[in-house]
């Protein structure tokens, strides 16, 4: 019973010997003041962080709005972003806990590939007929890169790389990790997804980015780890870019 | 030796010398008034929860509207050919907001800030396209924030009650 005299501290009403973290004296049953306000002090913490982050992102994406379609700004953009997303992720170590590569199964890393492999698909596929169909025009991934003597390196780097790396470490980390602690694990996963939606700043295209943010946030809540979200965000936009570059469909 | 027991509210395993239970507060070795007072409480606490809640109709009014004039724009839209991109993107909006509304019912914390986030994305979308349009209906959207701040608030207290109750194991 070593654990049982460790884990004592005293009520601050009655005076008696209480289990550490409790939440009411056993004794006079008195609330724990000191716990109740902990935790009220962290979810106001976590909605500061949570608003300085939106905030920020709203004024990135504004001064990203002004940009041309370049290689050049394209570049800029994705550095610009790593390091801002780098930056709120270092606020809170916690989140680079979800990167230490500890278990990784094989059944889910195959199981999340092959969805990216076939969300990349049918997404290439919907999302260019539906355009198309609607406004007589598709949208191209690799146009601005098209300047450069490697459009596929570059395309592959910054529409594959960088989003997944930095975007999971956002939206799957910082983000889900805030609201997890504010409001829960179902609005973390809805709540991370809805603002991931947000900024790819396209109405339409939410109807696929919301369920494929759904998944990425389901293996992040059942695993508590973000490697697997990145895997399978970088093999969906990989899958993209290639299924644009050879002309796939 | 410390004899166990286990409360009858929330299964929590209890010592011999408690009265109140660690976890949930309830006066499992108490007598009657103890008892009465424990309940007397989580009544007070679940009618606060209702009164916050209460206070959230203000939102939920501001949602339905935006909601009812989207998609009126949006069929609106639909009808020319000029316009017709607007049209989806306003009923996609619609969609969205409706999302919100539920949302809003089921943890009104998350649901307010995403409605909020939304709408306040959109306006920049808008200005974004025409910085005129930002002084278009002033009057509109200072009151409009000012709702979803409020509300912001309210979830806030309803929050707080809810998280209390469920301390008590009393949800």
């Amino acid at each position: 019973m070593l654990t049982k005299i460790e884990t004592i501290s005293s009520c601050p009403n009655c005076g008696s010997n209480q289990p550490i973290g409790y939440n009411f004296c056993g004794r006079c049953g008195q609330p724990n003041f000191v716990i109740e306000k902990e935790k009220d002090e962290e979810s106001r913490r976590n909605i500061k962080y949570l608003l300085a982050y939106i905030i920020s992102l709203l004024i990135m994406l504004i001064a990203g709005g002004f940009t041309e379609d370049s290689l050049f700004t394209a570049i800029i953009l994705a550095v610009a972003y790593a390091f801002f997303d780098l930056a709120f992720a270092s606020i809170q170590p916690r989140v680079w806990n979800l990167l230490l590569p500890k278990l990784i199964h094989f059944k889910p890393l195959i199981a999340i590939i092959i969805i990216a492999i076939v969300s990349g698909f049918v997404v290439s596929f919907v999302m260019d007929n539906l355009n198309y169909a609607l406004f007589g025009e598709t949208y191209s991934l690799i146009l601005p890169f098209m300047e450069s003597n490697n459009p596929l390196l570059f395309g592959i780097i910054i529409i594959g790389v960088f989003p997944a790396f930095f975007e999971e470490l956002a939206f799957r980390g910082f983000v889900y990790n805030n609201l997890d602690k504010i409001a829960g694990k179902k609005s973390a996963m809805w709540g991370s997804t809805f603002l991931f939606g947000l900024v790819h700043f396209s109405l339409l295209s939410l109807i696929w980015i919301i369920p494929f943010g759904l998944m990425l946030a389901y293996f992040r809540n059942k695993y508590s780890t973000l490697l697997y979200g990145i895997v399978g965000h970088f093999t969906h936009n990989t899958t993209s870019v290639l299924i644009e570059y050879y002309r796939i469909i | 030796m410390l004899e166990l027991f286990q409360c009858s509210k929330c299964n929590f395993s209890l010592n011999s010398q408690d009265v109140f239970c660690n976890n949930c507060g309830y006066p499992e070795r108490g007598n009657q008034e103890q008892k009465e007072i424990y309940e007397d409480e989580i009544k007070v606490k679940k009618f606060n929860a209702t009164q916050a809640d209460k206070e959230l109709d203000n939102v939920r009014i501001l949602l339905k509207i935006i909601i009812a004039l989207t998609l009126l724009v949006g069929m609106f839209y639909l009808f020319s050919e000029d316009t017709f991109e607007d049209g989806i993107a306003c009923l996609v909006a619609t969609l969205i907001y409706i999302g919100c509304l539920i949302w809003v019912n089921k943890q009104p914390l998350s649901g307010v800030l995403a409605a909020f986030l939304f709408w306040l994305t959109l306006q920049l979308s808008v200005v974004f396209t025409n910085p005129v349009y930002l002084f278009k209906g002033i009057i509109w959207k200072i009151l409009f924030i000012s709702i979803f701040i409020k509300g912001i608030n309210s979830a806030r207290k309803y929050q707080k009650i809810s998280n209390q109750l469920k301390n008590r194991n009393a949800n």
